[in-house]
């Protein structure tokens, strides 16, 4: 049983080897997958494997399973299955880095979530950057796209070694655990870091570019299991001592501002992948907020402030758990819908192989997918549509008790005693409220026409609903990840029984134990998953039945547009969709009216992109100026440089 | 706020009489349970069906006690009145309106001068457009013999 949780290593690390076959590399993937499940249950999501390393006794790294890391190591399990099993195909050619960066991926983010110490958690961390990267670089035309990934991986990687030095330099220990009076500044810097690998706004400038060519099983990947990496260190960390209040209240606020903004660029964006990307920093955001919450109320003195800091962690579980889900779902649908026949034998899942010299057209926009349901692609669009409706926070899915669960956490803002605290958390709620509001406005957007929308008629007849491959392993996916979401949704309890949350359950009003999900103490909200899955299933289920029984007339009649004569190829696009609020919110969207030949669109842009943008501009200029100045080609600047070198060196090694 | 049918028979401006027209008339689409709601088309008349319209809302004739209303565009009728022989500017406007109101529909024709050969392009107008030619009025005498059509379409419901 000792050997189990060291086996998911052992079974990654040989599928990154046998990367040159998809099929074998992407089962080695399964297995470790199937084997995190088995080391969880095996070993009932507790171990330890500690090391001393060298003769400092409080030196010591290893492996360490709790109750978070168990539950997020089955949420992170889960998302792998989803990505690896559509590989077993093998359907996809020159995907050697593809599958090699997936493999050690899986690999950086289990020692991430098994890390008893600072080393493992940072060198696990790098492995997953890296390789993340690398998993992406065949599937966009310029790699410059992807830099900038790479740039916010390094940045947290950064802020995570600075916040390890300071933990080892004040604690004189390398433990994540038992750091439990860890100083403020190791916190800090820690919570800062898994922040920027979260996605959350301002750094998720690297998505818009890099997404639009992904294929669906690396976008899940980074989508799902990076950001989940990143979840679990925000609750690692913020669980680890005594946090400054003023931090708290600015991940609270960022979380906020962040499901904002992101729920935004989803609702304007066009790119068919862009959507449930920035869906990704929309819920991120989400989750953030309910970790900061969570963390304030933790430093309560009262009952009712410890049971909201338990209810918003446990919030933190379903939000996360249900992002898994329905991302992992969309991802994989898009993928299935994307790479067979149906839009030509030129469009093959994101389309560009490692070395391709002339890219194919690929899938990129919502309008390149549009009327899947139409074209007799029947189990991708439902997968679409359930992920979506998740997302839409559609009861009895899961996403719709996450976001209940958040908005009741934000409602309870008047417990705190200070005033910044309930400002925070009821402002937060007013964000939150609005993203959740925009999401479920672009989701509309996206299952209307990815899924309901009619075909644009531009493609030849012949390519409709004749897909040459069978995908049984991603239709199958995709059937056990739906079954998933609405399970998940109607037996919320026992999902929550199994990720120990049950504190939060209770029975109230003829609702039996442990049916009800409670949202305070002294009783605030309350709400049974399973009894509103019932009555929605009651309460449709009667108009429906009579629906069916009865004649159905109606009348029908043509679409008036204001006497304007059409051509049979002109539709209403997606586009046209999501202008309204593009125009309404351009001071956010920065919507500009562009004019090309009498062929009139609205364009939007991330202003937070743009910031970036003018931040890499200023670097350009200082450090131009400064290798002019400083590295000027003179013999007596270079040996000064050495001098000084060697001089600190010598002061640092003396002392 | 008074109910108009109601104020109208108790106060006695309303005439109580139940229209029966012996003219043939196909029944309404099975579709139309209750209430019927009519736009009337001007198809270039000679302005005196217009001035019957306009009397058929008087409170005289009440057309909302036995369930007849004017509707506010071809959008939201179910019968069309079409009051006149069209003239020939007129009929791409016509066969335009035919196509802007709900399937299935009722069309009644009140040609004012007999019909003609125009019978035949009104009666496939309106079937390409998802409609029924139910009746023709003809003789037409005055606005009692649209309430009589409509009233015998509507086999005798809602008896004042």
């Amino acid at each position: 049983m000792s050997v189990l949780p060291f086996l998911p290593l052992i079974l990654f690390a040989a599928g990154a080897l046998l990367s040159r076959s998809e099929r074998l590399s992407h089962g080695f993937a399964v297995a470790g997958a199937l084997s995190t499940l088995a080391a969880v249950v095996a070993t009932g999501g507790v171990f330890e494997s500690i090391w001393t390393v060298g003769s400092e006794a409080a030196a010591t790294i290893g492996f360490r399973l709790d109750r978070l890391s168990s539950t997020f190591l089955v949420i992170s399990a889960i998302s792998w299955l989803a990505v690896s099993i559509p590989g077993l195909e093998g359907k996809h050619p020159r995907s050697t880095r593809t599958s090699l960066g997936m493999n050690m991926a899986f690999f950086g983010i289990y020692l991430v979530l098994t890390a008893a110490d600072t080393v493992l958690f940072l060198t696990g961390w790098e492995i997953m950057t890296v390789f993340a990267f690398i998993a992406m670089t065949p599937h966009v035309d310029e790699p410059r796209k992807v830099f900038r990934f790479l740039a916010f991986g390094e940045l947290s990687a950064l802020l995570l070694a600075l916040g390890s030095a300071v933990l080892f330099a004040t604690d004189h220990t390398l433990s994540l655990i038992e750091a439990s009076a860890a100083p403020a500044a190791f916190v800090i810097l820690s919570s800062l870091a898994v922040v920027v690998k979260m996605d959350v706004a301002p750094f998720h400038t690297w998505m818009r570019e890099s997404y639009e060519r992904l294929p669906g099983r690396v976008a899940a990947l980074m989508s799902v299991g990076v950001t989940l990496a990143g979840v679990y260190g925000l609750q690692r960390f913020l669980g680890e001592g005594a946090v400054s209040q003023w931090w708290l209240l600015t991940l609270t606020l960022v979380g906020a501002l962040s499901a904002f903004w992101g729920a935004l660029q989803a609702a304007v964006a066009r790119g068919l992948r862009n959507v449930p990307a920035f869906s990704t920093v929309e819920y991120n955001g989400m989750i953030l907020c309910a970790a900061g919450i969570s963390a304030m109320a933790a430093s309560g003195e009262t009952s009712s402030l410890q049971y909201l800091s338990s209810f918003a962690a446990g919030g933190v579980v379903v939000l996360s758990l249900s992002h898994a889900l329905a991302k992992s779902l969309l991802f994989t649908s898009i993928g299935h819908a994307a790479d067979d026949n149906l839009f030509g034998p030129e469009a093959i899942d994101g389309g560009i192989g490692d070395n391709d010299s002339a890219p194919p057209r690929a899938v990129t926009r919502i309008e390149d997918l549009r009327g899947l349901w139409s074209r007799g692609r029947r189990l991708p669009a439902l997968g679409i549509a359930v992920g979506g409706l998740s997302f839409a926070a559609f009861p009895p899915l899961i996403g719709f008790v996450g976001e209940w669960m958040l908005l009741e956490t934000t409602f309870q803002s008047f417990r705190f005693s200070s005033f910044a605290e309930r400002f925070v958390a009821s402002l937060s709620g007013v964000f939150l409220a609005l993203a959740m509001g925009m999401i479920a406005f672009a989701m509309t957007k996206y299952i209307g026409y990815v899924v309901m929308g009619n075909e644009t008629g531009s493609r030849p007849s012949s390519t409709v609903n004749r897909p040459t491959r069978r995908s049984l392993l991603s239709a199958g996916t995709e059937i056990a990840l739906m079954v998933l979401l609405v399970g998940t949704g109607v037996a919320l309890p026992l999902v929550l029984m199994a990720f120990g949350q049950s504190s939060l359950l209770n029975g109230l009003l003829g609702v039996p134990k442990p049916l009800l999900l409670v949202s305070g103490v002294p009783l605030f909200g309350v709400v049974s998953p399973t009894f509103f899955a019932v009555l929605i299933v009651v309460l449709s289920g009667i108009p429906v039945a009579v629906w069916s029984t009865r004649r159905k007339s109606y009348r029908t009649v043509e679409a008036w547009h204001g006497g304007i004569e059409q051509s049979p190829a002109e539709r209403f696009t997606s586009d046209a969709f999501s202008q309204i609020l593009a125009h309404i919110l351009r001071a956010f969207t920065r919507a500009s009216v562009n004019d090309e030949g009498g062929n009139v669109s609205l364009q939007t842009k991330d202003g937070l992109e743009g910031a970036w943008g003018l931040l890499k501009d200023a670097l350009d200029v200082v450090g131009t100026a400064l290798s002019r100045l400083y590295m000027n080609g003179r013999i007596a600047w270079y040996v000064g440089y050495i001098l000084i070198t060697f001089v600190v060196v010598l002061i640092v090694g003396t002392v | 706020m008074n109910w108009w049918p109601m104020r109208g028979l108790t106060r006695r401006f309303t005439e109580r009489r139940t229209y029966v027209s012996n003219l043939p008339v196909k029944p309404l689409p099975s579709l139309f349970r209750r209430s019927l709601f009519v736009y009337p088309i001007d198809l270039g008349n000679s302005n005196a069906l217009n001035m019957d319209i306009s009397a058929l809302k008087t409170p005289h004739y009440n057309p909302h006690r036995v369930g007849i209303f004017f509707a506010a565009t071809p959008r939201q009728a179910d019968v069309l009145l079409l009051l006149g022989t069209p003239i020939a500017p007129l009929r791409e406007a016509l066969t335009a309106t035919l196509h802007q109101v709900p399937r299935p529909f009722a069309a009644v024709w009140i040609p004012e001068e007999g019909p003609d050969e125009e019978g035949i392009y009104l009666t496939k107008a309106v079937e390409d457009a998802g409609g029924s030619l139910i009746a023709t009025i003809v003789p037409y005498r005055g606005p009692e013999d649209i309430l009589g059509v409509l009233r015998t379409a509507m086999n005798g419901r809602f008896a004042s």
